[in-house]
């Protein structure tokens, strides 16, 4: 019994062990194109642009531009910028519409989260 | 005392000079034509943007480090020349991709555009390889309002001298179609400087 738990533990060492030795670069998780299109597809697919028409006067919406950059740049541009420094990595899901103690800012969101962005 | 010093000083040395990063990127050759048609575009602009990485908890996190741009010739082609660069970067390494984004007013930007070719993940140029690359031309002032949206990338954090083309033809376009330019505040006008 105890040779076929050994045996199984080295197989998943073995299985473990490859993935991490052959993995080279995964692009979902790569900053510089993926996380700037998420959030731009989320500023464009929200109800920003037309608050920022309809509720702010900003008639170009999305393509309104605020201190030299576009609506929709600003949110794309902090989306590449979240991960540095690595810390910030723990606190991607912020959650404006949560209180502030349970928003995703003062905790990790994988530990304590539990509001609707996730 | 005096050695003890010395050592701590040759150490710090020995281990800052470690932070201090160096990479060759290139060269990118290719040729940028007209989808469809095969016609070759002419003042594309061609600009390739290199990073560092670190790895966290998350994945590894990319972090701007230098770009370089050149315009397509008369027959569409374009050359960046070896492009070495040295950084210092603790705890980082170099991303071995260059990052590319290809651009020309009234025509689908590499590599957002859905109707430009996309030989490689993310708009990644492969070194030391002619490639051909193909926008489709934009019909609509819609398309091209659409369009200005693939021309995503770090525009603060690249210095002004580095994307000076690439914003005078993204300028132009945004001028073209009635909206206001961008990183006029930190950049001017760059419309103005020839």
């Amino acid at each position: 019994m105890k040779t076929k738990f050994n045996l199984l533990s080295g197989l998943l060492v073995a299985v473990l062990l490859h993935f991490f030795c052959t993995a080279v670069f995964v692009y979902a998780y790569d900053n510089v194109t993926v996380h700037r299109k998420i959030n731009k597809k989320a500023g464009e697919s929200s109800i920003l642009g037309e608050y920022l028409k309809t509720g702010l006067g900003y008639s170009s919406g999305v393509q309104a531009v605020f201190v030299g950059e576009r609506a929709w740049q600003w949110l794309s541009d902090g989306g590449f910028e979240e991960d540095d420094p690595a810390p910030n990595v723990c606190y991607h899901f912020h959650d404006p519409m949560e209180e502030l103690d349970n928003a995703g800012i003062f905790q990790p969101w994988s530990m304590e989260m539990t509001g609707s962005a996730l | 005392m005096k050695r003890l010093q010395s050592l701590l000083l040759l150490v710090s040395a020995m281990l800052l000079s470690g932070c201090t990063i160096s990479h060759t990127y290139g060269p990118y050759l290719g040729k940028v034509v007209e989808k469809g048609t095969g016609v070759p575009i002419e003042g594309a602009v061609v600009f390739v943007q290199f990073y560092t990485g670190a790895g966290n908890i998350g994945g590894t996190s990319s972090v701007f480090a230098d770009a370089v741009e050149t315009l397509t010739d008369a027959d569409g082609e374009f050359l960046i020349p070896p492009y070495s660069i040295t950084s210092f970067r603790p705890l980082h390494g170099w991303n071995k991709n260059g990052y590319a984004i290809i651009f020309k007013p009234g025509y689908g930007a590499f590599p957002g555009h859905r109707g430009t070719t996309l030989t490689h993940p993310n708009g990644t140029l492969p070194a030391n390889e002619a490639i051909m690359i193909e926008l489709p031309k934009l019909q609509t002032s819609e398309e091209r309002r659409e369009n200005l949206g693939n021309v995503n990338y770090p525009k603060r954090q690249v210095p002004c001298e580095k994307q000076r083309q690439l914003l005078k033809l993204y300028n132009s376009e945004n001028l073209y179609l009635g909206l206001e330019p961008v990183m006029t505040n930190i950049c001017g006008d760059v419309q103005d400087e020839d």
